[in-house]
């Protein structure tokens, strides 16, 4: 221990500024065995949570602060001493926010005035009021700042700081102030002014105020700090700086003494709910789950009965009561609105949930474990994250600020942090390297390696170019980086409520988005914090059906409750075995396709093993294949040890869902179910080393003493750790699946509402609208052509098929569409003229209407349109025109060349596929179809050519290429292997149309063709 | 008055304490012992170029010198930067 505490301290949570995370200034706290460290980042407590976590790991007692921007730019460290001190500080920041342009601040004085209880104050940097009036000379002036400064905040909280880094006039600017403040009055305290760990990251730092003031190093010579002194500095260090003034440096200690707070909230922190009378939450929420339970389970059986009593048992003493009521009252306003909403997550565990609609499933049909989502040992506010349909998401948060107050409820932000590519960019350019040599770097380093082997193969790869001086410091630089924050950004969808003003809680600051408000903890810092987070997120799946359901009712006339259907219609599980999934949730990949026909799933409950399987958790752990081979009775089911029968019967013997963490551990090694949770929480989490290891080896000894071998223990325990960071928990598949389901029986049951609601909430998943459309005619929909008279603003199913929408049309947006459908309310457009006079849509929209087809209803081919378009001199508001026909006689456009205009305008194709346009051609020179070579033998030799509709080469399949080519009669699925796209990488990614030489490879359903040879696809002959 | 200024420095003896501070410089062959030190500042610059890394001492000699003189913290060796007449 020593005397000297570091109070005044940046983490690069001071953005663009400070070069060191949080940890990394504990951890050098920790090493000088300081008893404890602030953090005063400017204008914010970004960082407060990941530093008070890291402090409380390190043993480092953590003080809490921000050094505010004052109304004329001056700055002032605050710390905090108490609670009342915190909500102070949040109080300021939120105000000094509030005032300022994005990213800034400015503290008005009258706001600092009303706020200083519970906030010690040092005077400041060299920015400092006092320091500032002192610096211009004005010793007058410096007292009277001085003698205001000990008026605010007394001489018990007020204190001059005094800042030595070796400077020009240190010396002379310390004896000032200290002179300074025996005439005031008020005691001295030394700090450094932190701005890093460590002296040798002062190289990031320079480069932080580059990239701030957007210039280079050369070119900010003047903005840079001068020297490497703004580091974590020991007692001795700083007693030898501060040797005339021994009082400054053990005041220090005395401050931090003071500062006894460490934020801790929890759920009374959210708004009470407002119960009818003579009940109180807890009441309420009973009364409503009893109500809902003999809706749901008529005849309110056992198992039913006392699973709601214990669930209402944990959460009554959790004092979760009002937090589920808050959540039920948002489902409850979006289905009275009729904004199709579900919980996702762990939230499907439970029993509550379901009956109080916020979940879809039922939790006893699938054996669902409550203590996933919520158990007497941990606890901790779950999360409910709900899905809306995307499109009316705003509604709802617009409900929340609404019923709670802006005061009371705000956005978790994100921070948008440095990853490679960014870093080099940034850093590159800071240090002033060539842009197109950046780019070579870029492609030629490699994060996973160290930066020594980083720069010797910058080296190698440039060559000549490479220079010893910033190149060697450029990886280094890079490395370093990676991980800052560099912005912030609102999280999509995280709602913080309150019941006490938020600003008061955390500060709060206006996010990009006009009248959006953002609170300074990301979704982590808030849940260390233990303040209630609530997802409210968006889903276009489910906008796709509320908008195809919505058709239907309206086609047929009839109510459609989707939410009634049975899971039990063989033709959905058809559509999906034969992967015939495009468009359909969560199934429609090109993995997922892949697996179907093989998996053959039968029932609900082989949904949502379907949606799990395919996962980075269980293909890591290398699950897929054992598991298909077992349901395909290929392989016998085998157990790790027999007592894991129960827990792992259903899924044929393979951990496939995050659940069954908490049952094997519960079986074979006798842990409770709150245990195997956090267990399992520590399996998922990046930095849990040590936790996890403690957990091994409760896990082995448990295991030992159930009798289980200790060989066989360890192999269990390695299943789990490899599986279970990237796996769905089954309750949340299971909510997906539901989603799954009614997609798939849209697309069976009412395919053109399906398809037109597909097409207008793109992008959706997995398919570009061309190839939805190239689906849908597959499907025997007739996709028919934007009409400028039939259309509507988006696409809509009608008689025969499936009507384009204008939001199909390049450049057509809300307002243009607007325009021309209310125009069209007078009555059909006689011509050109007529339309474009009466819409006013500037010509280059028209133009894009005429090439998309919309006038062809006219008859009049599209080059005459647009030589009469042409003619039309006019701005899009103001038209006076004459039409004169000059009887000029025009070549009609070729088919290609108005299938290639339409197709670029539209994004998809109205009819035929560019593939007919070759087709004559192929088949001369015995160039199959997709349709033809699906006929052939496994182990054939084929031509087949197509358009590329996509290209993936995920990080599991270790190099492997997999192209989708599709043609006039579908899909086609490509492997390349990696010798192949070496050889081929240029043809495979720039051309669009591909010719592939290669073998079918044909099992259990599932057809690809082995690349051998890939070639371009020129131009049609002919065309 | 006259300045004489070596933008790189003169290497120069200089007798240091514990803390590297000053407390004789020989310079053309004459020993001045320190008598006040006016200022003490550091740079840490230009270490993408070549580091700079010097604690600088602006003092004042018993044999009526006012000079700066540089201690290079990498190497270790002393400069005269600055003489005033």
């Amino acid at each position: 221990m020593t005397d000297y505490v570091e109070l005044h301290c940046h983490s690069n949570f001071s953005l663009l500024d400070g070069a060191s995370h949080p940890e990394e200034l504990v951890a050098g706290a920790a090493a000088l065995g300081m008893p404890a460290l602030a953090l005063t980042d400017h204008d914010a407590v970004y960082g407060a949570m990941r530093f008070v976590e890291a402090a409380r790991a390190a043993g480092v007692r953590p003080l809490l602060g921000a050094e505010m921007t004052l109304e004329d730019g001056a700055h002032l460290t605050l710390l905090v001493e108490d609670e009342t001190g915190w909500h102070n500080l949040c109080a300021l920041i939120s105000a000094a926010r509030l005032g300022a342009p994005k990213g800034e601040a400015r503290l008005p004085d009258a706001a600092l005035r009303e706020h200083t209880a519970g906030l010690i104050a040092l005077s400041g940097c060299r920015q400092g009021r006092i320091a500032r009036a002192l610096a211009s000379g004005e010793w007058v002036e410096a007292v009277r700042e001085a003698g205001a400064f000990r008026d605010l905040f007394g001489p018990e909280r007020g204190w001059i700081e005094l800042q030595h880094h070796l400077l020009p006039g240190d010396d002379a600017r310390v004896a000032g102030l200290a002179a300074l403040a025996e005439t005031v009055g008020l005691g001295c305290v030394a700090t450094n002014n932190v701005h890093y760990a460590t002296r040798d990251r002062h190289r990031l730092g320079d480069i932080l105020v580059c990239i701030r003031h957007n210039t280079t190093l050369e070119g900010a010579a003047h903005l840079r700090r001068p020297n490497s002194e703004y580091y974590l500095k020991s007692a001795a260090k700083m007693r030898r700086l501060f040797a005339r003034y021994p009082g400054a440096v053990a005041n220090t200690a005395h401050i931090a003494e003071r500062c006894r707070f460490e934020p801790r909230y929890g759920l009374q922190d959210l708004p009470a709910y407002d119960v009818p009378a003579g009940l109180d939450a807890r009441a309420y929420l009973r009364h409503l789950c009893a109500a809902a339970l003999r809706e749901r389970y008529p005849g309110a059986p056992d198992a039913a009965r006392q699973r709601l009593e214990t669930e209402l048992g944990v959460i009554e003493r959790a004092g979760l009561a009002n937090y589920f009521l808050i959540v039920w009252d948002i489902v409850r306003f979006a289905r009275e609105h009729g904004i199709r909403c579900q919980g996702r997550g762990s939230a499907a565990n439970s029993l509550v949930a379901y009956l109080l609609g916020i979940t879809p499933i039922d939790p006893l049909a699938h054996n669902l474990v409550f203590e996933r989502f919520l158990s007497d040992e941990r606890r901790i506010a779950p999360d409910i994250d709900i899905d809306f349909q995307a499109d009316r998401r705003e509604e709802v948060i617009q409900y929340v600020y609404g019923r709670y107050g802006h005061d009371h409820a705000a956005m978790a932000c994100t921070f948008v942090t440095y990853r490679a590519r960014g870093a080099i960019r940034d850093v590159g350019k800071a240090l002033g390297l060539p842009p197109h040599l950046l780019d070579e770097a870029a492609r030629s380093m490699d994060f996973r390696r160290d930066a020594a082997s980083q720069a010797a193969g910058l080296r190698e790869t440039l060559g000549s170019r490479w220079s010893s001086g910033v190149w060697a410091q450029f990886a280094t630089l890079c490395q370093q980086i990676r991980g800052f924050p560099r912005h912030l950004g609102i999280h999509n969808g995280g709602m913080v409520i309150t019941g006490s003003p938020l600003a008061g809680r955390v500060p709060v600051e206006p996010a990009t988005m006009p009248d959006r408000y953002v609170v300074q903890w990301d979704k982590e810092g808030l849940e260390t914090a233990g303040l209630v987070k609530i997802d409210i997120l968006g889903l276009r799946m489910l906008a796709l059906i509320a908008e195809a359901a919505r058709t239907v009712e309206v086609r047929t006339g009839a109510a459609l409750d989707l939410s009634r259907l049975a899971f039990d219609d063989p033709a959905i599980y058809k559509l999906v075995s034969r992967a015939d999934t495009i468009g359909v949730f969560q199934v429609e990949s090109r993995a997922q396709a892949q697996m179907q026909p093989l998996f053959q799933p039968r029932c609900f409950e082989d949904l949502i093993v379907a949606i799990s399987l395919i996962r980075p958790g269980p293909i890591q752990g290398d699950m897929v294949h054992p598991y298909l081979r077992r349901r395909l009775g290929e392989e016998p089911v085998t157990y790790p040890h027999p007592s894991l029968e129960a827990a792992l019967g259903e899924t044929l013997g393979v951990v496939l869902f995050q659940e069954q963490v908490l049952q094997v551990t519960r079986q074979m090694a006798g842990f409770s179910p709150g245990q195997g949770e956090l267990l399992r929480r520590a399996l998922g989490s990046k930095n849990a080393g040590e936790a996890i290891e403690s957990f091994h080896e409760a896990f082995v000894q448990g295991a030992l003493e159930h009798g289980v071998a200790r060989h066989v223990a360890e192999e269990v325990f390695d299943r789990l750790r490899a599986f279970a960071g990237y796996s769905f928990p089954k309750s949340h598949a299971a909510a997906f699946a539901v989603l799954v389901y009614q997609s798939a029986w849209l697309k069976v049951y009412h395919p053109a509402a399906f398809f037109a609601a597909l097409l207008n909430h793109q992008p959706m998943g997995f398919w570009s609208p061309a190839v939805v459309v190239g689906d849908a005619r597959r499907h025997g929909i007739r996709v028919l052509p934007v009409d400028i008279h039939r259309s509507a603003g988006v696409c809509m199913a009608v008689e025969g098929g499936l009507r384009l929408g204008f939001n199909y049309v390049k450049g057509l947006g809300e307002a243009s569409i607007a325009r021309l459908t209310d125009a069209r309310l007078a009555g059909p457009f006689t011509g050109l003229g007529d339309f474009c006079r009466r819409t006013r849509l500037p010509p280059r929209l028209v133009e894009h209407l005429i090439l998309a087809g919309a006038f062809d209803g006219w008859e009049v081919p599209r080059r005459r349109l647009l030589w009469e378009l042409g003619k039309l001199r006019y701005q899009a508001d103001e038209l006076e025109l004459a039409f004169v026909d000059d009887g000029v006689q025009l070549p009609e456009l070729s088919e290609v060349e108005r299938f290639a205009l339409e197709r670029s305008l539209l994004g998809v194709s109205v009819e035929g596929h560019v593939m007919e346009f070759y087709r004559a051609w192929l088949d001369g020179r015995g160039v199959l179809s997709s349709a033809a070579v699906r006929e052939r033998q496994n182990g054939a030799m084929v031509r087949v050519a197509g358009l590329v509709v996509m290209h993936q080469a995920p990080p599991t399949a270790k190099g492997v290429h997999f192209v989708s080519l599709e043609d006039e009669h579908g899909l086609l699925d490509v492997i390349v292997w990696p010798d192949v796209y070496e050889r081929t990488r240029r043809v495979l990614h720039g051309a669009s149309l591909l010719l592939v030489e290669g073998v079918v490879q044909r099992r259990d359903g599932v057809m690809n063709v082995i690349a051998g040879r890939v070639g371009m696809l020129g131009a049609p002959s002919g065309a | 008055m006259m300045t004489h200024f070596w933008p790189e420095g003169q290497p120069v003896d200089v007798e240091a304490d514990g803390l590297w501070t000053p407390l004789h410089i020989t310079w053309d062959g004459e020993r001045h012992p320190v008598q006040a030190i006016l200022d003490r500042w550091r740079v840490d610059e230009d270490w993408w170029r070549g580091r700079v890394w010097r604690e600088y001492f602006r003092l004042i000699t018993r044999t009526g010198l006012l000079v700066e003189v540089f201690h290079d913290l990498a190497a270790g060796d002393w400069y005269v930067q600055r003489v005033y007449d």
